[in-house]
């Protein structure tokens, strides 16, 4: 169903949107919510891997975005810009708690577990799983936006303040770490 | 390698993706559930941003004449509805001060008996009243200052009730020993006429009653610059 903002002046572009937030409009504000919660949500569910913590980020990111929606001056996507803080929100908030999730199955450990549950398809998935998150930040990001949610290099780079060039090599050496962590599995799984 | 590669350069040592069973256990990496909970994340950032968004901000201790602006290093912010709260706050140190003093008169009989005692008391006493007064100076300010730079707030049904509130403490205090100055008596014989105004105005009055209006805020600006006077700098309590 089309919002109160299409119905009265069809869809407003990502500037106009953001000048009719800027002028108070709560209808506009809504929209601007509707048309983003899904993505920062998800970005933010994936990087956290935390319900309780997908919420608070997504929540910060809209405060920060509403806040600083003046800074917005349309070089890039609205979509891309809200992604930016979210990444930005999500990585601070899991540095500060220092506790970004931790597989029961640690990297260091993973060879000789590899070896002996070779067969098991839920064991491997797991050791893929703790060597995403045993990549760096920048490397996992990367990863998870490119690999996993299917972001373009430039939206990336711009998400990150980094060159495209930049998100390439990094999802090189992600995929290559990746490799590593499951080298005993050759084939199929790399 | 450096960070920054060309496409080429990505691609020529790159063997692409992980193969196909990888990615599939890749796509459910720290997936979330599909139903994303849009209503309860909507009404806590709605609520978080209207209890951000209202603040009045008072230069602690600084100048006067600095209505609202956004919060910075080294500025009290205010939040702007508490108003009960610091309402019922100053009626209570009213209350407690009045209690005080009168406490401290002594009961016929007693009075007199002891000369340093009494003298003592009364200082006290007029040290308690003092307070008092200062911390409803420091309300009344921070309800004026607001009223000045918020236009809308002159309609606001709760800036009436605060100001009834105001107006309570105002009259208490001009019962009091607090109001024997008669300096002080008379500003708050003022404080008086200006706050029976904020509540005559609010929430009801219509545009077109400009000189009421212009009367309150011409009134409110003078008071302001006296309630300033009257009360150092630092005095007034600061509320966060």
């Amino acid at each position: 169903m089309p919002s109160a903002l299409h119905r009265d002046r069809g869809p407003l572009d990502d500037r106009q949107l953001a000048t009719q937030v800027l002028a108070g409009d709560p209808r506009a504000e809504r929209e601007f919510y509707d048309r983003h919660v899904d993505k920062v949500y998800r970005l933010a569910h994936r990087l956290a891997g935390d319900p309780a913590l997908a919420q608070d980020y997504t929540q910060e990111t809209f405060v920060r975005a509403f806040d600083r929606l003046g800074q917005f001056r349309g070089d890039a996507a609205l979509s891309t810009w809200i992604c930016s803080i979210a990444v930005s929100v999500s990585l601070n908030g899991l540095k500060s708690l220092g506790t970004r999730r931790k597989r029961e199955t640690a990297l260091d450990n993973a060879p000789e577990i590899a070896i002996t549950r070779r067969e098991s398809n839920p064991d491997l998935k797991e050791r893929l799983w703790a060597a995403i998150d045993a990549l760096p930040d920048g490397y996992r990001t990367v990863f998870v936006m490119h690999d996993v949610e299917g972001y373009t290099h430039e939206e990336i780079g711009t998400a990150l303040e980094i060159q495209p060039g930049t998100s390439k090599a990094q999802l090189f050496r992600a995929r290559g770490k990746l490799r590593e962590a499951l080298k005993d599995f050759e084939g199929e799984w790399t | 390698m450096s960070d920054d590669m060309t496409r080429d350069d990505a691609r020529a040592g790159d063997p692409g993706e992980l193969g196909p069973q990888a990615m599939d256990a890749a796509r459910e990496y720290n997936r979330p559930a599909d139903i994303v909970p849009r209503e309860s994340m909507w009404e806590a950032i709605r609520a978080r941003r209207a209890a951000a968004k209202p603040a009045l901000v008072v230069e602690r201790g600084g100048a006067a004449g600095a209505p609202a602006r956004p919060a910075a290093p080294g500025f009290v912010a205010v939040r702007r509805w508490p108003a009960w709260s610091y309402a019922a706050a100053a009626v209570a140190l009213l209350a407690v001060g009045i209690g005080i003093g009168r406490s401290l008169r002594g009961t016929p009989g007693t009075a007199g008996s002891l000369v340093v005692a009494e003298n003592g008391a009364d200082s006290v006493n007029g040290t308690a009243f003092q307070v008092a007064a200062t911390e409803h100076f420091g309300q009344v300010e921070t309800l004026l200052t607001w009223v000045s730079a918020t236009p809308e707030a002159r309609r606001d049904a709760q800036v009436a009730a605060w100001s009834r509130d105001l107006l309570a403490s105002t009259r208490l205090l001009m019962d009091s020993p607090a109001g024997a100055d008669p300096r002080r008596r008379q500003l708050l014989r003022d404080l008086e006429l200006v706050l029976v105004q904020l509540i005559q105005l609010s929430p009801d009055v219509r545009d077109q009653d400009r000189t009421a209006v212009d009367d309150l805020l011409r009134n409110t600006t003078l008071l302001l610059t006296r309630i300033r006077t009257s009360v150092p700098a630092g005095m007034a309590p600061a509320h966060d």
